[in-house]
C-alpha cells in the first residue's frame, strides 16, 4: 500500500519549475489547494530510516523549493495514507499556514551556536570544621557549594548572552534562543534574516568572534525557516526579543 | 548537500560537533527497533523524569539547609536519603544500560529545570 | 547556497548533518501524519509507573509531602 510523504507546505502558484527527485527516487509533486500546496512524493506507508542519505534528501527537496518561493518545512517522516488526507490538512490549517508563509517570505534561517568555557568548578573546601555530621551532611554541604557556584556562572552567562544577542538582533527580524543547551554551549540561536542581509549577518558574526575572543561562534545556513513556523506568541518568548 | 557552515573557527569545529552530538542524542532515530531498544527508550524517559524530580527535591532541600531551618539530624537524614537515591538511580541506569549523560540531555548544567 | 571554494572537511559535513537532524526531527511544522512511531507497550507503562511510584515514596521519606510543599 502506498501513501504520501510530506516535505513541506508552500504557496501556490508557482507550480514546480523543474523535476525534483525525492525519497526512494520518487518524483516530488505539489498537491494544491487554493493558494497553498503540499510538497509530496509517493511513498510506502512505513517510516523511513533516519540516516544521512534520507535526511539530506528531504532537506535538499526543501532547499530546491526555497529558491523560488517561501516554504514551511515539515518534520521528517510525516506520512499520509491518501492525497485527500493531505488536502484536508491544507483546508484545516489554511489560515495558520498562510500567515506563517507570509512571515517567512523573502527570508532564510541562519543558525548560531556559541561555545564558552564556563569558569572553573567549585574548589574542594579545606575547611571542614562546620561539618560534624556524617556522610549525608557532607553530601548536602558539597551540593550547596556547587549550587552557589552554578548561580554565579549563570549570571555571568546571562550577561554574555545579552551582549551577544544585542549584536545580532538588529540584523534579523526575529530570533529564537535556547540558553545553556549543554555544558559547553552558551547559546543556540535561530535568526530569520532577509536574503540580502545574510552577508551582513556573516560579517557580524566575524566581528563578534573578534570582540569575544573567549567565545567560539558557529554560523550555519541558509536553512528553511524551521524555527519560525510558529509566531513568537505561540511559543516561549525569547526574553531579549523586541 | 553542501556543508552549511558559513562561519566557523577551524579550531573549535570538533568541539561544536561534540556538543551537537550530545544535543541530538535524544532525538528519535531508531524506528521499530528490537523490543530491548524500545524498552530502553522508555526507561530513558522515565528515568529522566525521576532525575528531574530528584533535582527539584534536592533544590528544595538545599534551600532549607541554606536557610538554617533544619536540625543537624534532619540534614544528615535527608543527605543520606539523597545518597541512597543516587545509588538506586545508578542501579536502574546500569540495569537499562544508560549513562548519566543519557539522562542529562537538554537540561545542561545551567539549563532551566522545567 | 554559498560555496567557499574549498572541499568540506568531514567535520563540517558532520556538523551539517547534526544541524539537519536537529531541525528535521525536532523543528518545523508539527503535523500528525497517518503513520506514527509507536512508543509504548502496556507492560512498559507498568514498569514506568512502578519506577515513578518508588520516587514518590522517596519524596515522602524526605518529609516534603508532610510539609505540603
Amino acid at each position: 500500500m502506498e501513501g504520501i510523504y510530506l516535505y513541506g507546505i508552500v504557496t501556490f502558484p508557482p507550480p514546480l519549475l523543474r523535476q525534483i527527485v525525492g525519497l526512494g527516487r520518487r518524483p516530488v509533486f505539489l498537491v494544491p489547494q487554493r493558494d497553498l500546496a503540499a510538497v509530496v512524493s509517493r511513498s510506502p506507508l512505513t517510516l523511513w530510516p533516519v540516516d544521512e542519505d534520507h535526511l539530506t534528501l528531504h532537506e535538499t527537496v526543501l532547499e530546491e523549493l526555497m529558491s523560488s518561493r517561501p516554504v514551511l518545512p515539515a518534520r521528517f517522516n510525516t506520512l499520509f495514507r491518501t492525497e485527500d488526507a493531505v488536502i484536508a490538512l491544507l483546508d484545516k490549517r489554511a489560515q495558520t499556514f498562510r500567515s506563517a508563509l507570509e512571515r517567512v517570505t523573502g527570508k532564510v534561517e541562519l543558525g548560531l551556536r556559541v561555545l564558552w568555557e564556563p569558569p572553573g568548578d567549585a574548589e574542594e573546601s579545606a575547611d571542614k570544621k562546620s561539618w560534624h555530621g556524617g556522610p549525608g551532611t557532607a553530601y548536602l554541604y558539597q551540593r550547596l557549594k556547587e549550587e552557589r557556584h552554578r548561580s554565579g556562572l549563570r549570571a555571568t552567562g546571562e550577561r554574555l548572552i545579552q551582549e551577544v544577542q544585542s549584536l545580532f538582533h538588529s540584523l534579523a527580524g526575529e530570533s529564537r534562543l535556547q540558553r545553556f543547551p549543554t555544558e559547553r554551549l552558551l547559546l543556540t540561536g535561530a535568526y530569520l534574516v532577509e536574503r540580502d542581509r545574510v552577508d551582513a549577518f556573516r560579517e557580524g558574526v566575524a566581528r563578534a568572534q573578534q570582540e569575544f575572543s573567549r567565545l567560539s561562534f558557529l554560523l550555519t545556513g541558509p536553512w528553511p525557516p524551521y524555527h519560525f513556523v510558529n509566531g513568537a506568541h505561540d511559543e516561549t518568548k525569547d526574553t531579549l526579543g523586541a | 548537500m553542501k556543508p552549511k557552515t558559513l562561519s566557523a573557527p577551524e579550531s573549535s569545529l570538533a568541539e561544536f560537533e561534540g556538543e551537537l552530538e550530545q544535543l541530538t542524542k535524544a532525538l528519535p532515530r531508531r524506528i521499530n527497533a528490537d523490543p530491548e531498544k524500545v524498552e530502553q527508550g522508555l526507561a530513558k524517559l522515565v528515568l529522566t523524569l525521576i532525575e528531574l524530580l530528584r533535582k527539584l527535591l534536592e533544590r528544595q532541600a538545599l534551600r532549607r539547609v541554606d536557610a538554617g531551618s533544619l536540625t543537624p539530624e534532619e540534614i544528615e537524614r535527608m543527605g543520606v536519603t539523597f545518597l541512597r537515591l543516587e545509588e538506586k538511580m545508578a542501579e536502574l541506569r546500569a540495569h537499562f544500560g544508560l549513562t548519566e549523560e543519557d539522562l542529562n540531555l537538554s537540561l545542561g548544567p545551567l539549563g532551566d529545570l522545567m | 547556497m554559498k560555496d567557499n571554494g574549498r572541499p568540506a572537511s568531514s567535520l563540517e559535513r558532520q556538523v551539517t548533518l547534526l544541524e539537519t537532524l536537529d531541525r528535521l526531527l525536532n523543528k518545523g511544522v508539527v503535523i500528525a501524519g497517518d503513520v506514527t512511531l509507536s512508543v509504548a507497550d502496556v507492560d512498559l507503562i507498568y514498569v514506568g509507573l512502578r519506577l515513578l511510584l518508588s520516587s514518590v515514596e522517596t519524596a515522602r521519606t524526605l518529609g516534603f509531602q508532610r510539609e505540603g510543599e
